[in-house]
């Protein structure tokens, strides 16, 4: 909660933006310190996709945030994540739907979405 | 209209497949779909052929597509062409392509046999405020039935992601979250089938009977406006457009129209998400 205080305080400082709402605050709080997306906080701040983003990227530059990547398989489903882009495994495992049965298949993570998310910077603090 | 002037009367008939018998009826006259497209495709005279050109251009926003939306500056440049691809016809802010595509159907008879399909695919680019979209027709489905039941669809020589990789290289995907959800807040839309992402898994929600989300299940409705939408069916209820439903991936930039739309609000869709989008 503290980390999301200051987040919330360093956005206020470093964006026009109006001081959050209380119902704002708590929507925020309740987000998942060890995983969000910029959605998540542009859907409760109630901003653009580029506003948000600007905003979690300023809570990355003061060690608020902590950038991470996932990639997805075709079903949408995530199939590993990392710091990087380039620490992800190189091939993943992803299951299809074929005629009812579930089939594992190995695919090139280059060939996959990725997909940014954030999280608190230390997660021994998130209580 | 290079392309359409070699083209074959085969491949001018695939062409006007692609478009909603109205549309056809409006442009060329009496008689059924088939009768259209087989009487409209035997002429080669220039004339005859801008105006099959002139009919794919106007009546672009009438067919099945699937549109792909990506951030750019408006400074960004249509293209000229693609390899694979020709511009038919240009205004400022937008441009129509044809490119040709070709379909390997296999006949699994006894010899196995190969027929190869050619068909022109129309395609659309146009630059929207901050956005970029390439928005293709889709073929038809049944391209092999007319080679008998054994016959399937094997090989493709050019796909969607092909032309992307041509004309929308390094562009980053939009996101239309803020778009989509403000139609579905303010009763232009309703979601009968959604995917949303939670922060440890993709949830679905499919509706029996395409009831709504919204008006069924208030609280999913609110976890789905604060999390990433993925690919979801929304049925319009804002009678000012003629379209029943449309798919939408907001996270990804995506959409899909399965159906035809008669009276082009295919336009009105798109302009609609992406004026509510920023």
């Amino acid at each position: 909660m503290q980390l999301f205080d200051r987040f919330l305080t360093t956005i206020t400082d470093h964006l026009p933006l109006p001081k959050p709402s209380s119902e704002q605050v708590r929507l925020l709080a309740k987000l998942n310190p060890d995983k969000f997306y910029v959605e998540n906080v542009r859907a409760i701040l109630g901003v653009s996709t580029r506003s948000a983003t600007q905003i979690c990227e300023i809570a990355v530059n003061q060690d608020l945030f902590e950038r991470r990547v996932e990639v997805l398989c075709p079903d949408g489903s995530v199939a590993a994540s990392a710091t990087t882009e380039d620490k992800l495994p190189s091939a993943v495992e992803c299951e299809q739907e074929v005629n009812g049965f579930h089939d594992s298949q190995l695919l090139e993570t280059r060939t996959l979405r990725k997909v940014t998310y954030y999280r608190l910077a230390d997660p021994a603090r998130h209580s | 209209m290079a392309l359409l002037q070699g083209s074959t009367q085969e491949e001018r008939r695939r062409l006007l497949n692609l478009f909603p018998v109205a549309n056809l009826r409006l442009a060329f006259g009496d008689g059924s779909k088939e009768e259209i497209c087989i009487r409209e495709a035997a002429g080669t005279g220039v004339q005859q052929l801008r105006k099959i050109g002139n009919f794919v251009s106007n009546n672009f926003c009438c067919c099945k597509q699937h549109i792909y939306v990506f951030e750019a500056d408006t400074q960004f440049k249509l293209p000229n062409g693609f390899l694979g691809g020709v511009r038919v016809s240009q205004t400022s802010s937008s441009a129509y392509y044809l490119a040709q595509t070709s379909f390997t159907v296999t006949i699994f008879n006894q010899p196995l046999s190969q027929q190869f399909v050619s068909i022109l695919w129309p395609l659309k680019i146009e630059i929207i405020g901050g956005y970029y979209l390439v928005r293709f027709a889709i073929l038809e489905s049944d391209v092999a039935a007319v080679f008998g039941m054994n016959a399937r669809v094997t090989d493709r020589s050019l796909v969607e992601d092909d032309i992307l990789t041509r004309v929308a290289q390094d562009l980053l995907a939009a996101d239309l979250n803020k778009g989509v959800k403000h139609l579905w807040r303010t009763d232009f839309h309703e979601c009968p089938k959604g995917k949303f992402k939670k922060a440890d898994s993709l949830s679905s929600e499919q509706m029996d009977e395409k009831k709504g989300i919204k008006q069924n299940y208030p609280a999913i409705y609110q976890e789905m406006l604060l999390s990433p939408i993925h690919t979801s069916t929304f049925i319009i209820i804002d009678g000012s457009v003629k379209i029943d439903t449309y798919s939408v991936n907001p996270t990804f930039g995506t959409i899909g129209f399965s159906k035809y739309s008669q009276l082009g609000d295919t336009d009105a869709v798109i302009r609609q998400i992406l004026d509510n989008n920023n």
